[in-house]
């Protein structure tokens, strides 16, 4: 929506559409744009090298893989424009398969109901590191890595007792595996989460509030919000489609497993940092993240084509990625500082994104 | 005025040698011009200072200092132009200009997480074998340094970011005057400094000048300017407008070439007399910091506050907004006043606008607009909870109306706003949550003296209005001049209280130094 955008005279640039406003107002196309193209790119030249690769069936195939990683990406995304990070993704959506199939087996409740439970304990997991966060200042990094072995921890002991709990209920084979005409459920499920996500990130005080949080969360307490409570949600909306993912991706591979979610570690952020947002948080949008598992899923299924083994694969999909985010971060040109500032812009180093607030500055109370 | 100075911009290149000429021992920038996109922040400046001078650099905020500034110590390079050192091309790399000319950043260039030491050293730390840091020497040739500046002492191995901010800026200084470069650049080197530190600061660019460097200053205090400078170049809009000597320029004239008009006032006159009480304070304790003190804010009332550097002021004003702990009794209009958390104090209607608003105000990656708005995002909801951005916009340009920011540039991202600005920016966003009470901590800081004028009469209307606003700043006329009564902190505690008929510098300086009498 242009609200009322006032033209500009020769002075200054006219009031711009929302999303580029909160990316500081960059004029050209912008990270996402410049994700999207790539993703363009990749696509366009595998399809000419093997036209099979354009084929419906091969397009629903990536469309489904790419689903698991952005919705992934959709609790990664918030948790990082708040300025922090989330590892135990991979950990919770083994936990959202496995757990689905337990609850299934031993409760036998409708379907929808079984998957809202979950999702409720996902919520409370994600929780845990945000209290963890918030309240007792542990850095994001260690704390939902130590949520993360929590979970493996436990999965590993109840699981020992029922190993043959592999089974999958209906409802999320029939999520994974159905169709809508050409299109996938799973993408149509990820088209609704993304929607959804942007709306509440660019039109919602909340996500507002995030974006300032990742940017100068010294700032935003003192302008009156409440940091801590912003950090919170975000770790649950993470716990939140983490085990969605999880539980998705067991009902697409029919089985669910101790390993199921360790894959997605990685392309859950590397997703985040394609799209152009910024590791420190305070910066980005979930479309970019949408351009990013959408390069990542591209690259995973085009690279096969090129007979490369599987060493050269990792090597090739490294290379790539690490381009890709130095070319989308490129293309936004050096929208930062000009000028040496004296504080650490917040979070200047993502690892430590907490810690300013959490140290000796901050005589927090909040 | 310098006949160069007044070559119109954009001039061939011809005439810019045939300027170098006439002085060539010292610096010397002719044309200068540099553009961001659309935006002209240089349109052919001059500048001409003599080594052995100490050389002023005035104008409001945006006409274009700091992008001269930047340009002469090679952070950005011109897009025409040239910069000279004693009838030399200085080049414009980076590197080697920075060898030549030095500036100590208003926005200060420490690294916060290091020591005193490091960073005052940071260009030439002492190394040993593997290139290891001799902490020893490192600290012994710091004290060295700090000896020969005199005066001013500061513990070597403490961490910049634990150091007020008085002490990071003179470290800023040091720092700036122990490179021996020939050029030196001090912007706005006493914005956050008390008399004795300020003092020092002008004591030393003589001393330097003195030397035979040459020392570009750059303040908006226009007494220091006057007492410290033998020289004046004024900016506006990217421009030289005038070059002249001290006792050649009256204020007036230098406010006028500033702002390119007159200006009637810089202080507004008091307004009526304020009633009934909004803001009790009784046994206020900050631990170790403040306190005990008591004292009221009054409705519509300007409550003037004034200490000397590091007196618990800021921690009397961030506790007042919630974001410190404190112990003692608060009541708001008759209510207790539980301000636990910055949110808390927010919502009962008491907002702060904080010292150092790059660090504690802005959101740096952001355009003006988000700035403004959001504190104030849960007003602006419409159906759904969905923020109604037609409503956001309209008031953003409403707040910014009142508060004298151009709407045209809402759209911009923050940073690309002078200091005066983004200032003006943190005060609409105060005034967008609709407060009652507003905390003002050194909200003048590095601010223009037009700028100041338009604040402090957005301030008066506001308390006019019945809004009440404690005042705190480093400038003591602004204290002495803008408020109604004045509070003087000394040692965390309250050394007196100043009403308006009684007010004056010496009379609130002393008390704030303990050599007055407990007045009323």
């Amino acid at each position: 929506m242009m609200s009322g955008s006032p033209h500009a005279p020769e002075g200054g640039p006219a009031v711009r559409r929302f999303g580029s406003r909160l990316r500081g107002g960059v004029g050209r196309a912008g990270p996402t744009g410049a994700a999207f193209a790539l993703a363009a790119l990749i696509f366009v030249a595998t399809a000419l090298y093997n036209p099979g690769f354009a084929g419906l069936r091969n397009l629903q195939q990536m469309s489904i893989f790419a689903t698991f990683i952005g919705l992934a990406a959709v609790g990664e995304t918030v948790v990082i424009l708040a300025g922090g990070l989330d590892l135990s993704v991979p950990w919770l959506m083994t936990f959202g398969g496995i757990e689905l199939g337990k609850l299934d087996k031993v409760a036998a409740l409708p379907g929808p109901a079984e998957v809202l439970i979950l999702l409720a304990i996902g919520v409370a997991i994600g929780l845990v590191n945000g209290i963890g966060v918030t309240k007792f200042k542990v850095p994001p990094i260690i704390m939902t890595l130590a949520v993360g072995g929590l979970i493996e921890g436990y999965l590993l002991a109840v699981g020992t007792l029922q190993s043959s709990s592999s089974s999958v209920p209906p409802i999320a084979n029939q999520v994974a595996h159905g169709k809508l005409g050409p299109f996938p459920t799973l993408l149509l499920l990820w088209l609704v989460a993304a929607v959804v996500t942007v709306v509440v990130l660019r039109r919602t005080a909340l996500g507002r509030h995030i974006y300032a949080v990742g940017s100068n969360a010294r700032a935003a307490r003192l302008s009156g919000l409440r940091v801590e409570r912003v950090r919170l949600v975000t770790y649950a909306v993470a716990g939140l489609t983490s085990t969605l993912a999880g539980i998705v991706l067991s009902g697409y591979l029919g089985t669910s497993y101790l390993d199921m979610g360790t894959p997605y570690l990685f392309p859950a952020i590397a997703a985040v940092a394609l799209g152009g947002t910024a590791i420190a948080g305070g910066k980005g949008s979930y479309w970019g993240s949408v351009a990013g598992a959408l390069i990542l899923t591209l690259l995973s299924a085009a690279l096969p084509l090129l007979h490369l083994g599987t060493a050269d694969l990792d090597i090739v999909y490294g290379v790539v990625i690490l381009l890709g985010v130095g070319a989308t971060k490129g293309l936004v040109g050096r929208t930062g500082r000009r000028h040496p500032v004296t504080h650490p812009s917040p979070g200047a180093d993502a690892s430590s994104a907490h810690e300013p607030m959490s140290g000796q500055r901050e005589r927090s109370q909040l | 005025m310098d006949p160069a100075a007044a070559e119109a911009a954009g001039t061939a290149r011809t005439t810019v040698r045939a300027g170098v000429q006439e002085q060539p021992s010292g610096l010397r920038a002719t044309g200068v011009v540099k553009r961001f996109g659309a935006t002209i922040a240089l349109d052919g400046a001059e500048l001409a200072a003599a080594r052995g001078e100490v050389h002023a650099l005035v104008g409001e905020n945006g006409a274009g200092k700091s992008t001269l500034i930047r340009i002469l110590s090679g952070v950005l390079q011109s897009d025409a132009g040239s910069v000279e050192l004693d009838g030399r091309p200085i080049p414009s790399r980076s590197k080697a200009r920075t060898a030549l000319v030095r500036t100590a950043f208003q926005e200060l260039s420490l690294v916060p997480a290091l020591s005193v030491a490091e960073n005052l050293l940071f260009d030439d730390l002492p190394t040993g074998w593997h290139r290891r840091l001799r902490r020893r020497e490192l600290w012994r040739r710091s004290e060295a340094v700090m000896a020969a500046l005199g005066g001013r002492y500061l513990d070597p191995r403490g961490r910049v970011e634990d150091l007020p901010l008085a002490d990071r800026q003179v470290l800023e200084v040091m720092k700036c005057i122990a490179s021996g470069a020939d050029v030196l650049v001090l912007d706005e080197p006493t914005s956050s400094l008390g008399k004795t530190d300020a003092d020092w600061v002008l004591g030393q660019a003589r001393r330097c000048a003195a030397d035979g460097r040459v020392v570009l200053f750059v303040s908006h205090r226009l007494q220091e300017v006057r007492d410290v400078v033998d020289r004046i170049t004024v900016l506006r809009n990217g421009r030289t407008v005038l070059t002249c000597a001290p006792h050649e320029a009256s204020d007036d004239r230098l406010i006028t070439a500033m702002l390119g008009r007159r200006m009637d006032h810089l202080y507004p006159p008091r307004g009526q007399e304020p009633t009934g009480t909004l803001l009790s304070v009784k046994d206020l304790e900050v631990p170790g910091k403040v306190g005990p003190v008591s004292f009221e804010v009054r409705r519509g009332e300007l409550l003037g506050l004034f200490a000397l550097p590091g007196q618990g002021q800021h921690e009397l004003l961030q506790a007042l907004a919630g974001a410190l702990p404190w112990k003692g009794e608060l009541s708001l209009n008759g209510q207790p006043y539980a301000c636990r958390s910055p949110h808390r104090a927010a919502t009962q209607g008491v907002v702060l606008v904080p010292e150092d608003r790059q660090r504690d105000a802005l959101f740096l990656e952001h355009s003006t607009l988000s700035n403004m708005t959001v504190g104030a995002l849960g007003k602006l909801r419409g159906p759904l909870r969905l923020i109604n951005q037609g409503v956001e916009l309209s008031q953003a340009k409403q707040q910014a109306q009142r508060v004298g920011l151009d709407v045209n540039r809402l759209g911009d991202p923050v940073t690309g706003l002078s200091g005066g600005n983004q200032q003006k920016t943190v005060l609409a966003r105060a005034l967008l949550a609709e407060p009652s009470l507003l905390l003002l901590d050194d909200c003048t800081r590095g601010v223009d003296v037009g700028t100041k004028a338009e604040i402090f009469d957005l301030l008066r209307v506001l308390c006019q209005a019945g809004i009440s606003a404690l005042f705190h700043s480093s400038d003591i006329s602004e204290v002495v001049h803008v408020a109604d009564r004045v509070v003087v902190i000394a040692r965390g505690r309250i050394a007196g209280t100043v009403t308006a008929d009684g007010l004056s510098e010496e009379r609130v300086l002393g008390l704030a130094l303990g050599v007055g009498a407990a007045a009323s």
